[in-house]
């Protein structure tokens, strides 16, 4: 007699603890708030999608992927999940589909569920930019405590790319499958994102047509991802799967493989129309540019070629690692994307005689590149990859107009990318050279009756710091201001912050090189700084680092799990010479310090010394190490708290 | 403030002197100062020989002298489909050197829906020309022609249409034999119009600059509006030549008819939450809240798009709407209760209050609708797009304008409430207590209300982070706070007050050195105005609405001590009052009230010096530190 009750209990235990579909009840109804999270605005009572292949016609071999949702929405901040956007493709005849969609909204209506459809009328079709469609609906009645269901369904011809799924979002996951059903025509590998345990289950399909294999993949009560800072990319950490196309075999043809292995890629792009045959093109218009590069010292060919490319084309904020129009057009029109501007530098070098590869990655927003997972489709960046000698090579990104020869502008660095040479494939770490040093000379004389310093600065600012400089001046001028997008009539504010009569006023009275990317910028300023000092009775107070340094430590976290990314490496060094007032002395002055965490990767400087009757400030700041190890936080993060608090200290004066 | 940030200013004066020098074209050189491009001509020719058509030819050639110009040089042609025809489409592009560069054909333009951000399926169009210039300048030539069937409104003249853009010659032509009523607005401002009969044109208007608290751009820019005394609007006719009449056309095409069809329906969903005691007051504010916290915003224009609401059923029904729809829903909701209320139009903006134009009936600049309830003994405003406004209070968005009650009688012009300095207070109560390595932690608790309030309301259902990041900007950029804790936000469902209490703890917040303490006591923002250095005032100095702050503040010390110098200040004027005192309290403690009033003005910009330096020394005064001496 035990046996049924035990099998009946096991069974009612095997369902609580898998957690499975939790029906739409008047506890979910009532929920105030999601138990993972108490300020999520809404959170997925389930997210699945089932993807097949189907070989029925008319349409030919398609993609069907059939999505569920069921979210339950908290508060007016989840109402917009009730508005659905599904984006979907059309070209020619390779049509995407949006069909079969339901909807419905459940509410508590006087203790009962009332449930509400979406009707066909409020579904909507439009045409957002070039091919690409979307179908919108609002689901009626949504208000925070209802709880929306939607389903629907998106064919698509497209079988070689399968979209990306994530089980983590925005807002809590309670539960998230993703299944597939894979016919034995295809070989795909499954590539991995974040860190949630997700359930794995592959088996054959019953009675299926085509040996369709099916995965399953399930992810319970998820935490949403959170947002961190000096973080690349946060997809990058978000857990979700992508299926890549490895290898197909259809009957009576033979297998065409797709991201075997890096050098399958490397293969595969020397051969693709848009890559490889692009550096083999021969562009007659630019014959007269390659007889010149010839004639010029190997040694200096590439900065020749290098910077033929920069200066003469211009780069349309378009990613993507290939030449799709082709290099004709793009040495015809003068610009293009950076797969086109940086493939033209290429075919350039080759054919000037030097060794030089296309090296394809992922832009550093984009996140991190998984080497271990060959694909095509996460690439959207190309630089160059140029020998100096055999052991030496140099990395170069013409598209840029200000970058010189040496540093590559933000976009192009990350940690890892592909050089596709001739004969395969090759990985390589990028290391980051931009390198933002600053030279500061700067002496005062201090007013005493006005209370402020009064003096000047001779600047130096050398590679990155000059080409930042350049960079953040032509956004200066150029800068688009998005809030106009909604204000429109509102014109650009001249912002003129110098003049607000408050605070510390520079004035500039020269400047050195601006327009030459190579050299370094110098700059001299005059001065009067109101803010930096403070006059009791007989005593002046100057703030410890005048006007200048780290004043507030930007990492208050107390944790941190991943690494701290630096855009670029820091040297900055400053001396500031005070000339002693008449009549004054020095009663105090802060004490020297000097601090470095364990691996060197930062170092700070401070000192303060009496020589000649003046008060001379060293400071130096200085980072070594663009990307720092999460063990380094803790140090790191000591480091500015003692930055900080050295700014705040004081150099005392009393007058005899 | 970091002495890089700073070199910009003066550096872009010295390359703007560089520009200058360079440019060939015979473009005046004064006419490149502040400009950011130029319109080499522009040319609007309007026929309007029919009262249900016009046609429009339009040509603009525009210079792009930098990349902040290039959103000026963009080519987006709006219309709308189902009753404009759009053809005759050309751009031409040419470099420097005026050599052509690139002729655009019609399939390269972009077709979009044209969103206003709140519509998520609309019939406006827009045809855009996405161009990335190799090098500036660049000129960009286009043209095109447009035939239309609504004749509301024939296209305006707008020969400025944003700041720092010159304007090299910009003309329109008006053809038509019918009666068309003109206004003519700011055009008394601009030496460079000239008027003969229908023909207006304008040359060599140098670029105007925005200025900090400047009137709105409505009383700036010269704008030509030609109505039509008789027009179609979607096979919608009408005349109209006063504010009644517009009214009256408004109500009697779109509105009359539309009533509640389900009333018994409608009224078993209402029923639970009114009682047959309620008086009108409670039950236009049950309503209010019923269709606050049943309906969304969400704008959806087909057919009729621009003026005719969703009817009120389907927004029962379906539970969104527009401003038209939700106003004209809630409106009828009331009527089922015998409550008469009022749909008006209205020009909505936060920044600045807008008028209707009150000696020109015109649709524009109307672009809101709100309802008014007439009760016997206050009238009750309230926006029915917004879920958190509290009943009878319309914030920033519509204060303080003329609008226009929509009615059977026609339309009537009448005024917003205005919310001043009784109503727009913001009190804060902040206790502090330095520690002996400089870092203090503070209690907070700040009240605000009317116009303070700000987001308060809509920020209420944002996350906890979102919330921390809001309540940062009412503080001052000086403080260095390691981190906010316990931040609780209560609003009143009743009137417009929210309080936020909250704790913080700062990193390096007073300074020592020796004996001396040196303690800010700029903690909370009091929203003293901040203006620049002017150069030459040009625009008048527009204060929109009297705002008051006041606080008080404790501050708690490591040790005993005095205060070295006295801080206490009062200063009175025109634009405003401010007062601080300082005190010891008890041995080790400091207690500092202050409070600051911005009165609402218009002031003439010959005054700027003297409105400057008064609020220069108010916020010399926030930021001066106490000087406290160790006993």
């Amino acid at each position: 007699m035990i046996k049924p009750i035990f099998t009946i209990t096991a069974f009612l235990l095997f369902i609580g603890l898998t957690g499975y579909t939790k029906g739409i009840d008047k506890e979910l109804l009532t929920q105030k708030f999601h138990p993972l999270d108490s300020t999520a605005s809404a959170a997925y009572i389930k997210k699945n999608v089932e993807i097949e292949y189907n070989f029925d016609n008319p349409l030919g071999l398609h993609l069907e992927m059939k999505y569920h949702f069921v979210i339950k929405i908290y508060n007016e901040d989840g109402e917009s999940y009730g508005t659905f956007q599904v984006p979907y493709y059309e070209k020619g005849g390779k049509k995407e589909k949006v069909r079969k969609i339901k909807a419905q909204t459940y509410n508590l209506v006087n203790g009962k569920i009332k449930s509400e459809q979406l009707s066909k009328k409020d579904i909507y079709k439009e045409e957002t930019s070039g091919n690409w469609r979307k179908v919108t609906f609002a689901l009626p009645n949504v208000k925070p405590g209802s709880v929306i269901e939607v389903q629907y369904t998106v064919s698509s011809p497209y079988v070689y790319s399968i979209p990306k799924w994530y089980f983590q979002n925005s807002i809590p996951t309670d539960y998230s499958s993703y299944i597939i059903d894979v016919p034995e025509y295809f070989t795909l590998t499954p590539v991995p994102t974040g860190s949630v345990l997700l359930s794995n289950e592959k088996k054959p399909v019953m009675s299926s047509q085509h040996g369709e294999i099916r995965h399953t993949l399930i992810g319970t009560k998820i935490k949403p991802y959170k947002k961190d800072k000096y973080v690349l990319n946060e997809n990058d950490y978000r857990s979700g799967i992508k299926f890549e196309l490895f290898s197909t075999k259809f009957p009576n043809r033979p297998t065409e493989y797709y991201s075997k292995d890096w050098n399958a890629i490397a293969t595969n792009l020397n051969e693709a129309d848009y890559f490889g045959r692009q550096i083999k093109k021969k562009l007659s218009d630019l014959n007269s540019i390659v007889e010149e590069a010839l004639t010029i010292d190997r040694k200096d060919r590439a900065l020749f070629l290098y910077e033929y490319v920069r200066s003469n084309y211009t780069w349309n904020e378009k990613y993507g690692i290939g030449s799709y129009d082709g290099l004709k057009k793009v040495v015809s029109n003068k610009s293009g994307g950076v797969g086109d501007i940086n493939l033209l530098l290429v075919n350039l070098l080759k054919k000037s005689n030097l060794v030089a590869h296309p090296v394809v990655m992922k832009s550093r927003y984009d996140g991190l590149l998984n080497t271990s997972f060959p694909t095509l489709t996460e690439l959207d960046y190309c630089i160059v990859y140029v020998e100096l000698s055999p052991d030496e090579y140099i990395l170069l990104d013409a598209t840029s107009k200000l970058t010189p020869m040496g540093e590559l502008p933000l976009r192009a660095l990350n940690i890892s990318g592909v050089v596709v040479r001739p004969d395969g494939a090759k990985i390589i770490n990028m290391v980051n050279n931009n390198q933002y040093k600053v030279q500061t000379v700067s002496e005062y004389d201090v007013d005493v009756e006005n209370n402020t310093l009064i003096g000047s600065s001779q600047r130096k600012r050398s590679n990155y710091a000059a080409t930042k400089f350049r960079a953040d001046l032509e956004k200066e001028n150029n800068e688009i201001d998005e809030e106009e997008d909604y204000q429109d009539e509102e014109g650009e504010q001249e912002d003129d912050i110098e003049s607000y009569n408050l605070d510390n006023t520079y004035e500039v009275i020269s400047l050195k090189n601006l327009e030459d990317i190579y050299k370094p910028i110098s700059l001299e300023y005059k001065e009067e700084l109101y803010t930096c000092s403070k006059i009791i009775g007989n005593k002046i107070f100057i703030d410890g680092s005048l006007d200048f340094g780290i004043k507030d430590n930007p990492f208050k976290e107390e944790n941190r799990e991943y690494p701290i990314f630096y855009n670029n490496k820091v040297s900055t060094k400053s001396i500031a010479a005070i000339n002693i007032p008449e009549g004054y002395i020095i009663e105090s002055i802060p004490e020297s310090t000097s601090v470095t965490t364990p691996t060197k990767a930062a170092t700070f400087r401070y000192d303060v010394k009496q020589q000649d009757g003046k008060l001379i400030i060293y400071y130096i700041f200085s980072v070594k190490q663009t990307n720092v190890g999460p063990g380094e936080y803790p140090a790191l993060k000591n480091l500015y708290k003692i930055a900080a608090d050295k700014a705040a200290e004081k150099i005392v004066l009393t007058k005899v | 403030m970091n002495k890089s940030n700073w070199a910009f200013c003066s550096i872009v004066y010295l390359l703007c002197v560089s520009v200058i020098a360079q440019d060939n074209d015979n473009i005046p050189s004064s006419l490149l100062t502040n400009a950011n491009a130029i319109v080499l001509s522009d040319y609007t020719k309007v026929d309007h020989l029919q009262s249900k058509k016009y046609v429009v030819q339009y040509k603009r050639a525009i210079k792009v002298l930098n990349k902040k110009g290039l959103k000026h040089g963009q080519v987006a042609l709006y219309y709308k489909e189902s009753s404009d025809k759009l053809s005759n489409i050309s751009i031409k592009i040419f470099d420097k050197d005026n050599k052509l560069i690139k002729n655009v054909k019609e399939k390269e333009l972009e077709d979009y829906s044209s969103g206003d951000g709140y519509s998520i399926v609309t019939d406006y169009r827009l045809k855009h020309f996405d161009y990335t210039p190799l090098s500036y300048p660049f000129t960009i030539e286009y043209s095109y022609k447009i035939e239309s069937r609504n004749t509301l409104s024939l296209p305006f003249w707008r020969p400025i249409s944003n700041y720092n853009i010159a304007v090299l010659k910009s003309e329109y032509d008006l053809n038509s034999p019918l009666k068309i009523r003109t206004k003519l607005k700011n055009f008394e401002n601009f030496q460079t119009i000239v008027q003969k009969g229908n023909y207006f044109v304008m040359t060599h208007q140098n670029a105007l600059t925005k200025e900090r608290y400047a009137p709105s751009t409505k009383d700036i820019f010269p704008i030509g509006i030609f109505n039509p005394a008789i027009f179609n609007y979607e096979n919608h006719p009408g005349q109209f030549n006063t504010w009644k009449g517009y009214g009256s056309w408004i109500y009697n095409q779109f509105l009359k008819d539309q009533k509640i069809e389900n009333i018994a329906e409608v009224k078993k969903d209402l029923a639970q939450l009114i009682s047959p005691s309620d008086n009108d007051y409670t039950i236009s504010k049950k309503i209010y809240e019923f269709v606050q916290s049943n309906t969304r915003y969400i704008s959806i224009s087909l057919e009729e798009g621009g003026l005719n609401p969703m009817s009120p059923n389907k927004v029962h029904q379906v539970k969104y709407g527009d401003c038209k729809a939700l106003s004209l829903y809630t409106k009828e909701l009331l009527s089922l209760y015998d409550i008469e209320s009022n749909y008006v139009e209205i020009c909505a903006g936060v920044e600045y209050t807008d008028d209707l134009f009150e000696d020109y009936p015109s649709a524009y600049p109307g672009n809101h609708i709100i309802v008014n309830i007439p009760l016997e003994n206050d009238t009750i405003w309230i926006d029915c797009t917004s879920n958190d406004n509290p009943f009878n209070y319309l914030g920033r968005f519509t204060d303080d304008r003329v609008a226009l009650e929509i009615t059977a009688d026609g339309g009537k012009l009448i005024k917003t409430p205005e919310y001043n300095e009784t109503i727009n207070l913001a009190i804060d109560t902040v206790e502090i207590r330095i520690q002996e390595n400089q870092n203090a932690i503070s209690t907070l608790k700040s009240i605000y209300q009317g116009i303070k309030i700000g987001s308060d309301y809509s920020i209420n259902n944002s996350s906890h982070k979102e919330k921390e990041e809001y309540i940062n900007n009412r503080l001052s950029d000086n403080l260095k706070i390691k981190k906010i804790e316990k931040l609780n936000l209560n609003i009143n469902q009743n009137e417009p007050i929210t309080q936020w209490d909250y704790n913080m703890s700062l990193a390096n917040f007073s300074e020592s050195a020796g004996d001396y303490l040196f303690i800010p006591h700029e903690i909370t923002s009091l929203d003293i105005p901040i203006l620049p250095k002017d150069k030459k005032r040009k625009n008048p100095i527009v204060f929109n609405r009297s705002m008051s702050a006041s606080q008080n503040i404790t501050i708690e010390l490591p040790y005993d001590g005095e205060i070295v110098e006295d801080l206490s200040f009062d200063t009175t004027s025109t634009y405003g009052v401010y007062k601080i005192t300082v005190q010891k309290s008890g041995s080790k403690a400091v207690q500092i009230n202050k409070s600051f009033t911005l009165f609402k003005g218009h002031y003439d910009e010959k005054e700027y010096k003297k409105i400057k330096s008064f609020f220069d020394l108010c916020l010399k005064t926030e930021r001066k530190p106490i000087t406290f001496i160790k006993s």
